[in-house]
């Protein structure tokens, strides 16, 4: 998760994967259903402009892309969690 | 069945055949930043090993760089050449021949790239095109109100075409939609798209459209 390249004006985030709504799927988070306990504790709102244009993918393209996703955002300077 | 629903809780069961990537902010107390109030519980009890760690890598900060975009399948490459706009004219049912005006856009650190047409309108639609593995593919978000996705199914030396994808989730014999393309690179500021549609189970006559690029004065 440590990003050596980290751009303090960019927010730590994390990145899932998920066959539901991002919304639904981070209301589970919050809930505690199949959640990231980081997600669960710290994790305050989604960041649709990041990811709505990559949705959705056949769900092995989409698997493949959360990593790229994750990948782009530490070179973009994020801290990125999950995203494997 | 890609989820079951327990009163307002949405459970995934099992991997779905479609599925997105998402992002969420999550906030650690970092930063001078003003945090958010509902937030401030939370914050405060953070003590994980994690936030540790966080903290530490917070202190060895680089300037904002660039987002390097990565190198994609040959025929992708070939398609960011398209980056920025294009005009030409096209013939919409019930319409008769309307300008039309396409902008390319490179996302998501150059691995995306968007195809927008008819911006500001009602019938504005965006086409994503990436490499799924190391093959060019691409999703369609249609006027039609569907998504079909397509991959390549051939290419030379100055054309691409694309097929439908089954695993998009559109059945082709219910459904109306996007069925195969054709993007033929004429010259280096002329294309002309070819597309072919399934309307009510029947497939229609090729439509191409010829663009030019627009060149910034």
């Amino acid at each position: 998760m440590l990003n050596p390249a980290r751009n303090p004006r960019k927010p730590i985030v994390y990145v899932g994967l998920t066959g539901l709504t991002p919304q639904e799927r981070f209301a589970n988070h919050k809930m505690g259903i199949k959640s990231s306990s980081l997600v669960r504790r710290y994790g305050i709102r989604l960041l649709p402009e990041l990811y709505e244009h990559l949705n959705p993918m056949p769900y092995a393209a989409a698997a493949q892309m959360e990593k790229d996703l994750a990948e782009d955002l530490r070179r973009a300077g994020y801290t990125v969690g999950g995203g494997h | 069945m890609e989820a079951i629903d327990f009163g307002s809780q949405k459970i995934q069961m099992r991997c779905p055949e479609q599925a997105g990537s998402f992002v969420v902010e999550m906030w650690f107390e970092l930063n001078n930043e003003k945090q958010p109030k509902n937030e401030r519980n939370i914050v405060k009890t953070v003590t994980s090993v994690c936030a540790m760690l966080l903290l530490a890598g917070a202190v060895s900060l680089n300037a904002a760089e660039p987002v390097h975009a990565k190198k994609g399948s040959p025929e992708f490459e070939r398609m960011k050449s398209l980056v920025g706009s294009w005009t030409g004219k096209t013939e919409m049912p019930g319409q008769g021949v309307v300008d039309l005006t396409v902008q390319y856009k490179l996302l998501a650190g150059g691995s995306v790239l968007e195809e927008r047409c008819f911006q500001g309108t009602p019938g504005e639609m965006i086409t994503m095109y990436y490499d799924q593995g190391d093959k060019l593919a691409m999703t369609h978000y249609c006027a039609l109100g569907n998504r079909p996705a397509m991959t390549l199914a051939s290419s030379d030396s100055s054309s691409l075409k694309f097929d439908f994808d089954a695993a998009c989730g559109i059945d082709p014999t219910k459904e109306s939609h996007m069925h195969a393309l054709t993007i033929h690179f004429d010259d280096a500021d002329t294309i002309t798209t070819t597309c072919k549609a399934i309307m009510d189970g029947k497939e229609t006559e090729p439509h191409a459209t010829t663009l030019k690029r627009v060149k910034s004065s």
